[in-house]
């Protein structure tokens, strides 16, 4: 019977010592290769957060205010900025910019953006465009209706990074940001921006559990805005498509899936892990120990 | 020759069940997690017992099983100590906060439990499933893949390399190890590193 269930032939089911000994200098080979490419993959693409191996996601940190609203406090850090690199290549019908991401530095981030390519109508000549947006105080409180829950994000990009050398976002351009609020409300939060004078509301969608997306046509400045009970977005409700998304890869903002959609994923991965399960129970009973 | 032939395929069917039981419990995992993803507690908490089930299920000697545990901790140490140059790395070029402390103990719980139960699985019984069918270069490469899937539905695509690299460390610290306690203790360690090195 033991000769059955363990066959002669399996490859290592049993390996002598020299066997093992063969195995452990495998093994170190195996680890010098993985540390080589450990580092060679932090240098070529640092990530933007301390990963996790598996587990579950780090907690939010405190909002880092730059002037704390009354009843909040003060975090010990300062917000950060999320900045990019925007390469531009030379196109057919002119200069291209390219798609990229940013950033901020927090746990999680207060402030992300993504840019598709060709988001920027670049002049000719132009290699980058620098892309930060960088925290501000609120210039004004909302006023009647709503409460300012986040810090006012000033967005720039600027021709190979030259003060003054401002680019505009090309039309129809899809420039996604997010915004992290201060803590995770029932109530309706737009994001608005800042046109000097005026808050106005830009369609916005949660795709988090106090995270807020938009599609940005300018780059005025941008906060969040949690509106009061009872009072309703002046701008429409969007459609659920995949249009003002998290940026790819933040998981604390990555889309969640529906209600019909987590009963699926529980009913069906509920099956998979009891028919796996009685597989292996069979495979016991039928000899495989 | 029944049974000859029924214990040769014995080893495979196994590791495909494995496998099979990985992504059930993945599924779940995402649909208990819904709106708060991978930071979920709770999701984590069911990740992690249903990896035991199935791990106590395929073989409960090999969960009891870690492996001689200086060398486990000592491997894993070491591992764990190559692992922490990313969270160091981030952590010397952003500016972290401090996150808060009461949430900690609980966090940390799961994650340890998420880390032990999946190297349990992956570089326990389903790498001795893989090693007793097709050998030692199979069961890296196939814990090595399924180590950096796993990781792509809670934390995006833009993560493969570096958890495809990961699992490939953890892969060699089982081979030198020749446990599963050494990876447990090299995931672990690491994972708790991040909440102090951000």
């Amino acid at each position: 019977m033991t000769a059955a269930t363990v066959p002669s032939s399996a490859p290592s089911s049993r390996p002598s010592p020299e066997g093992r000994v063969r195995g452990r200098r495998r093994g170190w080979v195996v680890l010098v290769a993985a540390l080589l490419a450990l580092g060679a993959t932090v240098a070529v693409r640092p990530p933007h957060a301390p990963p996790l191996y598996d587990g579950i996601g780090f907690p939010d940190e405190p909002y880092r205010w730059v002037t704390p609203p009354p009843g909040e406090s003060k975090a010990a850090a300062a917000a950060t900025p999320a900045r990019a690199t925007i390469q531009v290549t030379p196109g057919s019908s002119g200069a291209v910019s390219q798609a990229s991401r940013g950033f901020s530095s927090e746990q999680g981030p207060q402030v992300a953006f993504s840019v598709a390519e060709g988001a920027f109508a670049a002049p000719a000549k132009t290699t980058s465009i620098d892309l930060v947006a960088t925290p501000k105080a609120a210039p004004k409180p909302y006023g009647d209706g709503g409460t300012i829950v986040s810090n006012l994000y000033e967005l720039s990009a600027l021709a190979d990074g030259k003060d003054g050398a401002e680019v505009p976002l090309a039309a129809g351009a899809a420039f996604i940001v997010n915004l992290r609020a201060v803590r995770q409300t029932n109530q309706t939060v737009v994001l608005c921006t800042w046109d000097g004078a005026a808050w106005n509301q830009v369609v916005t969608r949660q795709v988090g559990t106090e995270v807020y997306a938009a599609q940005l046509s300018t780059l005025d400045p941008i906060a969040l805005v949690r509106l009061d009970q009872g009072v309703q977005a002046t701008v429409a409700a969007p459609e659920p498509t995949a249009d003002a998304a998290a940026p790819a890869g933040d998981p604390a903002t990555d889309p969640a899936s529906g209600t019909s959609n987590r009963t699926l994923l529980i009913t069906v991965g509920g099956i998979v892990v009891l028919l796996a399960g009685a597989l292996l129970v069979l495979r016991r009973r039928t000899g495989d120990e | 020759m029944t049974l000859v032939l029924d214990a040769v395929h014995a080893p495979r069917a196994r590791a495909v069940a494995l496998v099979a039981g990985l992504a059930g419990a993945l599924a779940v995992r995402l649909g208990v997690a819904g709106d708060a993803g991978v930071r979920s507690v709770w999701a984590g908490a069911v990740f992690a017992v249903l990896l035991l089930a199935v791990v106590v299920l395929a073989d409960r000697a090999e969960a009891l099983r870690p492996g001689p545990w200086r060398r486990q901790v000592a491997l894993g140490g070491l591992g764990a100590l190559a692992l922490c140059v990313v969270p160091l790395v981030v952590h010397l070029t952003t500016d972290g906060g401090a996150l808060p402390a009461r949430d900690f103990p609980l966090w940390a719980l799961v994650v340890s439990a998420v880390a032990v139960t999946e190297e349990m699985l992956l570089r326990g019984v389903l790498w001795t499933a893989l090693d007793r069918w097709a050998g030692e270069w199979v069961a890296l490469g196939v814990t090595t893949v399924a180590f950096g899937l796993l990781h792509v539905p809670l934390y995006g695509w833009s993560v493969l390399v570096l958890d495809l690299v990961v699992g490939l460390l953890l892969g060699g610290v089982r081979m030198v190890s020749g446990g599963w306690g050494g990876p447990a203790v090299a995931h672990t360690l690491a994972d708790l590193a991040g909440w102090w090195l951000r």
